[in-house]
């Protein structure tokens, strides 16, 4: 193992497949307008709901994490004197 | 019938292993027949066997075969294959004969408690688990991880003795040791759920898995996450399915520790909060208890062997490479570890329930098992779950690892094994997503719940959406820069209690006795040497009744004392 300087430089081929997976979610999106699917929930009911669920579950989930870091962080040695 | 019990064979072959030390070829071809004549003998065992005798006026049964326990006899086989595979490397340093004999021993304890049709025989094994599996945590040597295994142990051997006690109390009850469904009422069925609950790492009980999987080797951790857990899960689809408390205890499990993955620094250990996830959706499914259900958790039981051995094996791969699990310190490995990088790929799209890939197939069942028993409360918070493991499992333990900034890391692809192990690993995930029959063809129930349809037109799109949407948020969050930064930290857990809370109250317990002792016998000193002062007055050198007398004096007092009792004469 050998170590060379960090960088922080994302490789050429990242944006690429960031524009492909946005591309998808369109499509997907779309989809779920167009045609209709079954339905067991009454949430299910609403259009586009998964999509919503998805983006805003996981916007709650790390703003959370976010919050919850400042009550739980603490230093990497913390246990280290038992 | 010509099958033998399925532990019997791996701990007959770990009594064998000591022997083969020095001869690594040999130790290798030995360790791997070890499973392989064991998954023989497994296919062998009819449904509806049962080998039983009498002991002290109770009936044991040591083998008890039936769909359930053999779909985990099968899984059993399968993990430990893979993991034997995955640490063939393992050499002089790394304490290879202590490493393998105890983790075969582990696979053979697991595989005899699955089989246990009695409570006793089910209390054996479950202490041989644990008294086995912690040599694979004690195996990395560091004081952190001698003291993480230690408390692993305590907090088993707990586990073990509450099953006892509540086996007892069931017997003294019943007049029976059988192990089979329970309602939970009483005494002794609190006891054996609790027990239970231990090994599955229920909310408030877990902290032993997140505090001691990271600091296993990196072999060790591959055996820890294929068994333990999962004799829990089968314990509870035994002896607990339909309870309707496990539905809620699962969906806490399923959702609080995501929101600790997302913070947590070492990668490992963020595994070990996506494990918990992962056993919150059994948990769940076991708590419905329909056959589709109870279907649906064991065979994402089965799942997760795959697809958490995977991923445990990607960051053990990583691990061994070099010397570093923490997101902080990884990054850009993709350059120099691209095969490795590739099957973690495949253990995230696993464990994200991606179409295709097995979680797809087991986790749906148990979605569409509680939309079917109505449990519409439940199923918008374990669809959260889903999203959110899309998220710590799917996303960032991959991205961390081999993408992210590069940490200037340059190393090179594990050995072989590693590779060969995490590419069967992968290969079945892949296969059981593509051809779900395989793994529905040995569920417990037949009929209705064996025909469940995974890849229907309505599940595949909201799966899709649902995936994508969970990557976008996470990438927009990426974007913006507002993700959590990965921190060199730890984060307090239910572990907190016992390593500083109990630790300083016991400190303070201990320093509000020693104040209470020392006034007391403060108190006491003075009072005795108060009275030695007094007693020295009256009787040391210059004391009163010390001195000496004259003649004369005495004959003063013997007259008082004739004239009083002669007063006392005239009443």
């Amino acid at each position: 193992m050998s170590e060379h300087k960090p960088n922080s430089v994302p490789p050429p081929w990242a944006g690429r497949i960031l524009v492909m997976f946005f591309a998808l979610c369109a499509i997907v999106l779309g989809w779920d307008v167009l045609v209709d699917r079954e339905v067991h929930h009454p949430l299910e009911e609403w259009p586009i709901m998964y999509p919503v669920f998805g983006f805003v579950g996981i916007s709650l989930l790390i703003l959370i994490s976010k919050v919850l870091r400042r009550f739980v962080m603490r230093r990497e040695d913390y246990y280290e004197d038992e | 019938m010509s099958s033998v019990p399925p532990f019997l064979i791996f701990l007959a072959g770990a009594l064998v292993v000591p022997f083969l030390r020095g001869m690594p070829v040999v130790r290798a071809a030995w360790l791997l027949l070890i499973p392989i004549v064991g998954a023989l003998n497994v296919m062998g065992i009819q449904e509806g066997y049962q080998l039983q005798f009498e002991f002290l006026g109770y009936t044991l049964t040591p083998v008890r075969a039936d769909r359930l326990s053999l779909l985990f006899g099968y899984l059993f086989h399968l993990g430990a294959f893979i993991s034997i595979v995955y640490s063939l490397h393992l050499r002089d340093g790394d304490r290879p004969t202590l490493q393998h004999t105890s983790a075969v021993v582990y696979a053979g304890s697991a595989l005899g408690a699955v089989f246990a049709g009695d409570f006793i025989t089910l209390f054996v094994f479950w202490e041989l688990l644990a008294v086995s599996s912690v040599f694979l945590i004690w195996a990395r040597r560091s004081p952190r991880a001698v003291r993480s295994g230690l408390r692993y142990l305590l907090v088993h051997v707990v586990s073990g003795v509450t099953l006892l006690a509540g086996a007892m109390v069931h017997a003294h009850q019943t007049g029976s040791l059988e192990f089979g469904l329970m309602e939970l009422e009483g005494l002794a069925a609190w006891l054996i759920f609790l027990a239970f609950g231990v090994k599955a790492a229920f909310p408030l009980l877990h902290s032993w898995l997140i505090d001691a999987y990271p600091e296993a080797t990196p072999t060790g951790t591959v055996f820890l996450c294929a068994f333990t857990t999962k004799v829990a899960v089968y314990a509870l689809a035994r002896g607990f399915a339909g309870t309707d408390i496990l539905i809620y205890v699962g969906a806490v499990m399923a959702c609080f520790p995501i929101f600790y993955a997302v913070i947590e620094n070492d990668l490992r250990r963020a595994l070990g909060y996506s494990m918990i996830n992962q056993i919150g959706f059994m948990v769940c499914g076991i708590g419905v208890g329909t056959h589709l259900a109870i279907n649906g958790a064991v065979s994402h039981a089965f799942n997760d062997v795959l697809f958490k051995g995977l991923l445990f094996m990607a960051m053990g791969a990583v691990m061994h490479m070099t010397g570093k699990t923490k997101a902080s310190d990884l990054g850009g490995l993709y350059k120099t570890m691209p095969r490795t990088a590739i099957l973690c790929i495949i253990g995230a799209l696993s464990i994200s329930a991606v179409p295709l890939f097995n979680a797809f197939v087991s986790k749906s069942m148990i979605m569409s098992a509680l939309l079917y028993e109505h449990h519409y409360w439940i199923w918008p918070v374990m669809l959260f779950a889903s999203a959110g493991v899309v998220e710590h499992a799917g996303i960032k333990i991959p991205y961390f690892a081999f993408f992210a900034h590069d940490s200037g890391i340059r190393t090179r692809e594990p050995p072989g094994n590693m590779l060969v192990a995490m590419g069967i690993a992968a290969a079945a995930c892949l296969a059981i997503g593509i051809w779900p029959d395989l793994l529905y063809g040995i569920l417990p129930y037949g009929g209705e719940a064996a025909e469940y349809e995974p890849y229907t037109y309505t599940h595949i799109l909201t799966q899709i959406q649902l995936l994508c949407f969970a990557i976008g948020a996470v990438a927009a969050f990426h974007l913006w820069k507002i993700y959590p930064a990965e921190i060199p930290s730890v984060n307090l857990d239910v572990d907190w209690v016992y390593r500083r809370a109990a630790v300083k109250v016991t400190r303070w317990t201990g320093s509000v006795v020693a104040g209470v002792d020392r006034a007391f016998r403060g108190s006491v000193l003075k009072t005795v040497d108060r009275t030695l002062r007094g007693a020295f007055r009256a009787h040391g050198p210059k004391g009163i009744l010390a001195r000496t007398w004259p003649a004369g004096s005495m004959v003063l007092w013997v007259s008082i004392l004739l004239a009083a009792f002669l007063f006392l004469q005239f009443f």
